[in-house]
């Protein structure tokens, strides 16, 4: 198994770096590749089980563009073929058709998803997260300067907002789930925090049931904090 | 000046409720300042001014080295205003004001040394211009609200009016490139005799040649992107230092800190070509952490800039200590009780900590007492700094128990484990009050209690019965 970590050296801004952390006891035997900016991207030139890539500055997402544009058609058909990407916080947006500054200006995205954002520099928002994807309760929190828009309402999401953000202010939908790519700006780390969609996303990545590291302990942790969002006096 | 009506109306309102809740013992440190900028919004630009005004910003250190900017101000027998006491917002620097100044706004004061939220710079300095910020460095923090280092980066450098002198740390390529065109004025802390670079921090905010975006290629790095670099691939290099530590023993206390004079000071005739220091003289340290060794020296320039000699300063040195909220060190029947801020939400603070305890001589029990037991209901936090904190730091031979209290006492637990820390050093007590008893003192020369500034009270009981049960053994 390859796992692909793009520019984790500027892309690990809320804690994901423990998410890398749990890949890699998660994966002992996986071979992981860390792509640095000014690098061609492994996966673009041969195959990969999993591309990853998380939370970036507004500053790094512009580099990040300018990097992978000339790949937009590999990453395209990587999508199509069904290699795993889990690309989270505003690493999503990347792949949208365009990222609305404050003062109207556009950034063109790479344009594989139909989804925009809007960014509000002066009004970040933050929440506590608790969703569902497919059965699972899914937990964590959202900290961003913007929101995200479906161009096409139809397109399938990542999971129900139960409590907290959704896409937008509106929405009770969050992220995108496209074949194997799954886009979330739920921050954690995602993965360390959720344990139930880990076992079963790892297992269909792996292609056989996993063994969590330290499950008990990430377990009781997942629990609590279940228990602490389902309660509707907790604050969002 | 003439100052509108509504100006006095807010002094004299928030003059009156700053004396009532001062009667009534409260703090005063936030609601007058709200309520009078209710009343005025404008009031920090109408009220009277001390005669020099110094603010000190960045992610780390800004309390410590305010304070210290403070004591050796006073010890320089200069008056001052300052929010030592108070908060660093927008409502608390108008607070400090309506505490300092005369009924009709009147500013009697020398200096004034105000230490300011970054975030709040945009509305402090749209209304009063400092001659002076020095911004101790920038990295990442409480993502919920500051989000990440550039975004911080940009607030200030659209905050900070042009012509205000920066005394900036070289050592952070972030906040040393903060308004190129201003006067400013750098220190620089090389490597000490004996020092281990640590170039596998978990978090480095800056890793690229913020000209080209290659790769930086370090000189040293102290601790996360703290260092020295130069780019290979156009030939940028870390700013030469204005001040910098010659020479330091963190164990002895001491440390010997030069002005040095750049190449072009020398070109213009102002120093001897032959000799680049200026002055030089031997401080006394508070404490033998080396981010405090980083804020003496970012005090250190500033108060040069304000005419105070490093001499003076050096002699008085001895006098200014690191406040107890930050640091305390209590030795008791042969043990040391060691309380440190670990502050919450900030992952460099709080492994700059680790790195810390981890350094100090003897076998150790680390308490991390800086997640609370609860906030009730109310949702303050965004936890995924606890996964970038370095517990790696924490995985240490010397290091026998690790407790982990508080709400996130698991989330704690889960890091330690994913850093390799073997599981049976590893203690879960969500409970404070059940703490001190779970201390294995037979087993350790220093407990360590972490804190955070919203566990004070509870870290210090807990310390206390920490020293209470020592004492009982001995």
């Amino acid at each position: 198994m390859i796992i692909e970590f793009l520019y984790p050296d500027q892309a690990n801004l809320f804690g994901e770096l423990g998410d890398m952390d749990y890949l890699r006891q998660l994966f002992p035997e996986a071979q992981f590749v860390t792509t640095k900016l000014t690098d061609t991207p492994l996966f673009v030139r041969e195959p990969v089980d999993l591309v990853f890539l998380a939370p970036m500055s507004e500053r790094t997402q512009e580099l990040v563009l300018d990097q992978l544009r000339p790949h937009t058609e590999a990453i395209r058909k990587a999508i199509q073929k069904r290699v795993h990407f889990l690309w989270l916080g505003n690493a999503l947006e990347i792949l949208g058709t365009y990222i609305e500054n404050d003062d109207g200006t556009r950034i063109e995205g790479l344009g594989i998803f139909p989804i925009h954002a809007k960014r509000q520099m002066l009004k970040r928002l933050s929440s506590v997260f608790l969703g569902s994807c497919e059965g699972i309760e899914i937990v964590g929190a959202k900290a961003q300067f913007t929101q995200q828009f479906l161009d096409n309402p139809e397109f399938p999401t990542f999971c129900h907002v139960k409590r907290g953000l959704g896409l937008n202010q509106e929405s009770d939908r969050e992220g995108i789930h496209y074949r194997n790519f799954i886009g979330t700006s739920i921050l954690g780390p995602f993965l360390i925090l959720n344990p139930p969609f880990v076992e079963k996303w790892a297992a269909a990545l792996a292609g056989r049931p996993v063994t969590l590291p330290f499950a008990d302990l990430g377990y009781q942790a997942y629990e609590k904090r279940v228990k602490e969002l389902r309660d509707p006096k907790t604050t969002l | 000046m003439a100052k509108p009506l509504r100006f006095y109306l807010a002094q004299w309102t928030g003059k009156a409720v700053y004396s009532v809740m001062k009667l009534l013992g409260r703090n005063a440190t936030h609601f007058p300042g709200m309520l009078a900028l209710k009343i005025d919004p404008q009031y920090l630009k109408h009220v009277g001014k001390p005669e020099t005004i110094v603010c000190i910003t960045g992610t780390n250190g800004k309390t410590t080295t305010a304070n210290m900017i403070g004591d050796q101000v006073a010890l320089a027998e200069k008056t001052y205003m300052h929010n030592r006491f108070g908060s660093n917002t927008m409502d608390g620097i108008v607070s400090s004001f309506i505490g300092f100044t005369t009924v009709g706004g009147a500013c009697p004061y020398e200096l004034g040394v105000l230490e300011i939220d970054e975030r709040s710079a945009l509305r402090i300095f749209a209304q009063m211009t400092p001659d002076y910020l020095v911004v101790t460095n920038l990295f990442r923090d409480s993502y919920a609200r500051n989000a990440h280092a550039d975004y911080i980066f940009a607030i200030l450098n659209e905050a900070v009016p042009d012509g205000t002198t920066m005394v900036l740390n070289y050592d952070d390529l972030i906040s040393s490139a903060l308004k190129p065109d201003n006067p400013r004025v750098g220190i620089s802390l090389p490597l000490l005799e004996g020092e281990i670079e640590d170039r596998n921090s978990r978090i480095k905010d800056l890793v690229n040649c913020p000209v080209c975006h290659h790769e930086l290629t370090p000189d040293f790095i102290r601790y996360n992107h703290i260092g020295r670099y130069h780019c290979e691939n156009c030939g940028f290099k870390s700013p030469e230092p204005d001040f910098r530590v010659t020479t330091a023993d963190l164990n002895l206390r001491r440390a010997t800190i030069s002005h040095v004079a750049k190449a072009a000071e020398q070109a213009a005739g102002h120093v001897d070509s032959a000799d680049t220091v200026v002055e030089t003289a031997e401080f006394t340290l508070s404490t033998n952490n080396i981010v405090d060794l980083y804020n003496l020296l970012s005090a250190t320039a500033l108060l040069s800039q304000l005419g105070i000699s490093l001499e003076q300063q050096a002699a008085r040195s001895a006098k200014v200590a690191v406040v107890a909220s930050r640091y305390a060190d209590v030795t008791v029947g042969g043990k040391r009780v060691l309380t440190v801020l670990a502050k919450a939400c900030n992952p460099i603070a709080s492994s700059r900590t680790f790195d810390f305890v981890r350094k100090e001589p003897g076998t150790k029990c680390v308490i991390l007492a800086n997640s609370e037991l609860k906030k009730g209901n109310h949702n303050l936090e965004n936890i995924a700094w606890i996964y970038d904190n370095d517990f790696s730091y924490l995985n240490d031979s010397d290091i026998k128990q690790i407790i982990c209290c508080g709400k996130r006492y698991l989330d704690f637990a889960f890091c330690l484990a994913l850093a390799g820390v073997p599981e049976e050093k590893i203690k879960l007590e969500e409970d404070f009050a059940r703490v001190p008893a779970a201390v294995n003192l037979a087993e350790v020369d220093t407990v360590c209690v972490l804190k955070d500034l919203d566990t004070e009270t509870i870290s210090r009981e807990m310390s206390a019965k920490i020293q209470k049960r020592i004492l009982e053994a001995s």
